[in-house]
């Protein structure tokens, strides 16, 4: 393939796995063309809210809102208190890599809104030795475990306080869709890795806790046996960043974390690990969601990508490599290593989850799942 | 009366410089609400028995210079933890500094845990009550009040100390949710001390995950607590992943001790 590809509409490029263009326009943005017209912008969230009450009338919240200090969960939080009139019990999933100005920002909009705040915190062995595992693997996804844990948090919240919906402060619409191959979640996929890289083990299934190898299997006790759904509420309203942070600033005191993602002090290792051991930006496929989005002009983006990421990156990673306690010289190794993998090198629930991609596909379509995992699984 | 701010810090394990910053908004916002001194956790400058202990400074020295210069320039008084190096020996101090920067007292952690003691720091040699501006003050240390360590508490009182401060890092496991997490691990010695001795116990401790050294992978909560004449004063937020500042105001006994002498020994309920 060219090197010089790039999509004329967004800035989605060579670099983006199956990446094709046809009659001036990427799969990317055809896909998310399809998207946009499945979940166009409409009422549908308060008609969902009325639902979501009945749902959970007997329990002393509605939704669980996973928040992370960030700007879109802490205006999700807003949304459902004060827009939608649901009782929220907003949910922190804590791995030890916090922000503390996140931090700030959660203890002090929670308290604003007079919400009820609750921090699931991992098993720092564990979460720590599974961060190293994917690094020793490499793979690029290296936040994998996280990301599960953070679902996995929301999931045990719902157990533990008899909720049945979770509400997800992400659209396609402004963060784009990442690449299969850049970002397999999957429980399995975290319990390959640590198996074959990782010195600690995982404990046994307990539905009230954090689970790593949150397995297709185990999302399903809790999606169809305890019937928690899950929504995302911004695929249904117009989400113009820069004004929900001004909003957000003046009606919360939130504090801006200096650039997305910020919420957690391993995006710099990660974006680090993703440019210079794979060549990816991943500021591509956010920057291209904006554009079609009309956030973003197409030569602005352009313009941001050659600007650094985050303030004090190199700063910011040696804390992340000093918090998991490996060397500078450990991490270079593995970044100049040839070893490229991806989740296709490692056992995982892909296999099975393609032989079942209608049934997700209509898991999806009810909310049972997030919306866009058909279209991320099945078609990029 | 005396307003005192109680800082429950946010502490990166071995991030000395971001702790520092923390601490700097606090001072300055302490000071512009016009508190006469403000406390902060044991340890941070490196967090409590975290590896790169090693790296600490002289008392007097780099890290206690920073802090005798934000006294100075925010003219408030801070009792502060710091992690010590003296020649190749480590204390787990704190330190007293007055508002024209000079330190007052300086502490050495005398009941150490085992965790602490066997790798990282060595017992202090003394204990001493000083005159701030406004009170007689001692200072222990965290688990310095452990109730079967609690003698500590009692002989800063006898030497008569209107207020005891105690930095502090105070450590559950990573899924304590408990309502009541320490379950009078710490209040018992602050609630029977002040109600022996009439005078006021504030201890503040640290926020945060544990990430390195023996008890890595534990956090610190924050319930700051601060006790007067056996009462509760305040019990700061449950809260791992922000810091808190709050400021009381406590008026000094006059008087405080009702008895003297060997009678005192008798409502000490200690068993070592």
């Amino acid at each position: 393939m060219s090197k010089n590809k790039i999509c004329p509409i967004c800035i989605s490029d060579y670099t983006f796995p199956n990446f094709i263009i046809k009659k001036n326009i990427c799969n990317y943005c055809i896909i998310y063309n399809e998207i946009n017209k499945l979940f166009p912008i409409s009422q549908k969230n308060k008609k969902e809210a009325l639902i979501i009450k009945k749902r959970n009338k007997n329990s002393k919240y509605d939704v669980i809102v996973g928040i992370s200090g960030g700007r879109d969960s802490t205006y999700l939080m807003y949304y459902a208190k004060k827009i939608l009139k649901l009782r929220v019990l907003a949910i922190h999933f804590n791995d030890g890599f916090s922000n503390p100005v996140a931090g700030e920002n959660m203890s002090r909009v929670t308290k604003t809104l007079k919400v009820d705040f609750k921090i699931y915190t991992s098993d720092w062995k564990l979460s720590k030795d599974i961060k190293i595992s994917f690094l020793k693997a490499c793979v690029p996804d290296i936040e994998t475990g996280t990301d599960i844990g953070i679902a996995s948090a929301l999931y045990a919240a719902c157990y533990n306080y008899n909720v049945k919906d979770i509400l997800i402060g992400q659209s396609f619409r402004t963060e784009g869709i990442s690449p299969l191959l850049w970002n397999f979640l999957d429980g399995k996929y975290v319990e390959t890795i640590q198996k074959k890289f990782g010195n600690v083990d995982f404990p046994d299934f307990n539905p009230s806790k954090i689970c790593f190898n949150l397995t297709p299997i185990k999302i399903a006790y809790y999606a169809l046996i305890k019937g928690i759904k899950v929504h995302h509420p911004f695929y249904y309203i117009k989400y113009n960043k820069p004004e929900i942070s001004k909003f957000i600033i003046k009606k919360l005191k939130w504090k801006p974390l200096g650039a997305h993602y910020y919420d957690d002090l391993y995006q710099p290792l990660m974006f680090d690990w993703y440019k210079r051991k794979f060549n990816i930006d991943r500021r591509k496929f956010n920057y291209s969601a904006l554009i079609r989005d009309k956030q973003l002009s197409r030569n602005d983006a352009l313009k941001k990508i050659k600007k650094n990421y985050i303030k004090n990156n190199e700063e910011l990673l040696n804390l992340s490599l000093k918090r998991l306690g490996i060397s500078r010289v450990f991490y270079e190794k593995l970044i100049n290593n040839k070893i490229k993998n991806t989740f296709m090198n490692f056992k995982t629930s892909y296999d099975i989850l393609r032989k079942i991609k209608f049934l997700i596909k209509f898991l999806c379509r009810i909310n049972i799942i997030p919306p866009i995992t058909y279209y991320k699984y099945f078609k990029l | 009366m005396i307003k005192i701010a109680m800082c429950q810090l946010l502490i990166e394990g071995g991030e000395p410089i971001r702790n520092f910053n923390r601490a700097k908004e606090f001072i300055i916002e302490a000071s512009k609400k016009k508190a006469n001194l403000i406390i902060f956790p044991e340890c941070s400058d490196f967090g409590w028995t975290h590896p790169s202990y090693k790296k600490a400074k002289t008392i007097p020295g780099k890290y206690s210079f920073y802090f005798q210069e934000l006294a100075k320039k925010n003219k408030i008084d801070i009792c502060i933890g710091l992690t010590e190096k003296l020649n190749n020996n480590f204390f787990n101090s704190a330190i007293y500094i007055n508002k024209k920067g000079l330190i007052l007292s300086h502490y050495r952690k005398i009941n150490l845990l085992n965790e602490e003691a066997n790798a990282y720091y060595e017992p202090g040699s003394k204990l001493e009550v000083f005159d701030s501006e406004f009170a007689k003050i001692g200072i222990s240390i965290c688990a310095d009040n452990y109730s079967k360590s609690s003698i500590i508490s009692h002989l800063l009182s006898r030497m008569g100390a209107d207020i005891i401060i105690s930095p502090s890092s105070w450590t559950v496991n990573a899924d304590n949710n408990d309502q009541n997490p320490y379950n009078q691990k710490w209040s018992s010695t602050m609630k029977e001390v002040t109600a022996i001795y009439n005078n006021t116990f504030i201890a503040v401790t640290s926020i945060g995950y544990i990430v390195g050294g023996p008890v890595e992978g534990r956090k610190m909560i924050g319930c700051s607590l601060a006790y007067k004449n056996g009462k509760q004063l305040i019990e700061l937020n449950n809260n791992e992943v922000s810091s808190e500042l709050k400021i009381i105001n406590i008026t000094v006994n006059k008087n405080k001790i009702k008895k003297c002498g060997t009678e005192l020994s008798n409502n000490i309920s200690i068993n070592i």
